[in-house]
């Protein structure tokens, strides 16, 4: 108990429950749409693609020799952002007209950024160690301007899905019968991976890869187990996901652990909880 | 019986593959349509067209309101429905199979998806869309389970939830994909008294989507015939003879009366 108010007395641990908090409340709420539309792997992919745009950032600012050694150069967050999203977009599109499905596509994108980015880093000297501090993260590093950045970002995200729900949930469960009744289906799947793939881009360099891809996959599916209604999932999920990010970091700092693999092992015991709960 | 919806010299088909050519052909208001078909044969194709969801590789789909049903569309006017999505207001009940039973939606949530269309961007469902949604139950017979998750309802409650939903849309034309597809006798017959009822009730025209001849073989009062590229239509009587339909199937074919019924035997 002494340790947890000693944690709360320090100013890095306080900027990061905020931190992941956010990124919780972020990840867990769009993780509802993506668990329902069976597309769990486009967090993992779109985390892939990410690490990938940092890796050909260090690369190319190394060819021209644009950043110190060990810090990340300017451009790779503009690199990540784009190609983040752009795969978010790839993602969206119906899958009736395309020649694959939707999860080849992702399976492929997933695996060829993760080929590439591992290329990338090979002949870029000291990219490891930044591409690495991407994929795991690090909450506890987070600043004060990176908080406020997570807000800004919350704002847009909560309130285009405040403003949009029920054309994103229409889209997503019967994208037909929305087009019949004048929706423009496929720009609204767009909006919503463009949601998705934004804050993918942004949550990833606060949590790392495992952390986001968690908090898109397991409060989701712990809400789906407690048969709510879809607002009711929404809540319940984000909720989980606050929980096991201040659980998640509480445990780390009480036996000196690994935040992000903490944060994702309690994510996990919540999910097997509600699992008993449904199956008592 | 005035046309409402037509098909124009209309060849379907994806990537510029066509899969139908030479569609020509017309549905009138409150008619009750049958198209016929097997598996591959062009059916989904021909209902996606009509929905406006997949453009035609040429020709025109055409549709047309009534007066003053629409402020930007001239009165009785035709109009080209792919360009125009949600100018002439259809109920889709798309197969229940292709809907998701994950997503935790009760059956009110689910039919109030009908108003979807009608509510702006930034609406919120209002009491008059409470109140058609409620009707909208009332006339399936589920104004009870409007409480109930989609996915704890039989086959047969589920499709009638999406024939609900597709009414609070305030439809005027109803598309059906294969609505009795998986269910048993009693289930198929509830469904297609229940089509024919709301037909008669509130005027709405019925295009009907299904596999198996005899289905429609009593109700549809014109029937599109598609097999193996080729296309039949006409009214009932000239359809489902033993002529037409040995000349389009290629086995032998009767069609007998029991109880005033047609029955195609094969």
């Amino acid at each position: 108990m002494n340790k947890l108010l000693e944690m709360l007395q320090q100013d890095f641990m306080l900027r990061t429950l905020a931190g992941t908090g956010i990124v919780a409340l972020l990840c867990s709420y769009l993780g509802v749409f993506i668990v329902l539309r069976r597309a769990v792997f486009v967090g993992a992919a779109l985390s892939q693609v990410s690490s990938f745009g940092v890796a050909l950032a260090l690369f190319l600012c190394g060819c021209w020799g644009g950043a110190a050694h060990g810090e990340l150069p300017w451009l790779a967050h503009p690199m990540a952002l784009i190609l983040t999203v752009g795969a978010a977009l790839l993602f969206a599109a119906q899958p009736r007209e395309r020649r694959l499905p939707r999860e080849t596509i992702i399976g492929v994108a997933y695996a060829a950024a993760g080929a590439l980015t591992i290329l990338v880093v090979a002949v870029s000297a000291g990219a490891e160690a930044q591409v690495v501090n991407l994929l795991f993260g690090n909450v506890l590093t987070i600043s004060d301007t990176g908080i406020v950045g997570l807000g800004v970002l919350a704002l847009l995200i909560g309130g285009t899905h405040a403003a949009f729900f029920k054309e994103f949930l229409f889209v997503s469960f019967d994208p037909d019968m929305a087009q019949a009744l004048g929706l423009r289906a496929r720009w609204w799947n767009a909006l919503l991976f463009l949601t998705i793939g934004l804050t993918v881009a942004f949550t990833i360099r606060v949590a790392g890869a495992l952390v986001v891809f968690s908090f898109l996959v397991l409060p989701a599916a712990t809400a789906l187990l407690l048969r709510g209604t879809m607002r009711m999932t929404c809540v319940v999920a984000m909720l989980v996901g606050v929980l096991s990010s201040a659980g998640g970091i509480a445990v780390s700092y009480v036996a000196d652990l690994p935040s992000g693999p903490a944060i994702v092992c309690v994510n996990a015991g919540l999910l097997a909880l509600a699992g008993l709960w449904r199956a008592r | 019986m005035n046309d409402l919806i037509r098909f124009d010299h209309v060849t379907l088909g994806y990537r510029r593959r066509a899969v139908l050519r030479e569609l020509r052909f017309a549905i009138g208001a409150g008619e009750f349509f049958g198209i016929v078909g097997a598996n591959g044969s062009g059916k989904t194709t021909i209902l996606r067209a009509l929905l406006g969801i997949l453009r035609p590789l040429s020709g025109n789909v055409l549709a047309r309101v009534e007066p003053g049903e629409s402020e930007s569309l001239p009165d009785g006017g035709w109009f080209d429905l792919c360009a125009s999505p949600g100018a002439l207001r259809f109920g889709y009940v798309p197969q229940r199979g292709f809907l998701d039973d994950i997503y935790p939606l009760r059956v009110f949530d689910i039919t109030m998806m009908g108003r979807y269309g009608a509510l702006g961007f930034l609406a919120r469902p209002g009491a008059r869309d409470r109140q058609l949604v409620e009707q909208s139950l009332a006339h399936v017979g589920l104004a009870e389970l409007a409480g109930r998750r989609y996915a704890d309802l039989s086959g047969g409650q589920k499709q009638r939830v999406l024939i609900a939903r597709a009414l609070a849309s305030e439809a005027r034309v109803l598309v059906l994909d294969e609505p009795t597809d998986g269910m048993d006798i009693e289930g198929r017959c509830g469904i297609l008294d229940l089509i024919c009822r709301l037909r008669t009730e509130l005027g709405v025209t019925v295009v009907f989507v299904t596999h198996h001849l005899n289905e429609l073989s009593n109700a549809a009062q014109r029937l599109l015939l598609l097999h193996e590229g080729t296309m039949q239509i006409g009214t009932a009587d000239e359809i489902l003879t033993s002529a037409v339909l040995e000349r389009v199937y290629g086995v032998p074919v009767r069609v007998e009366q029991f109880d005033g019924k047609r029955v195609v035997l094969t």
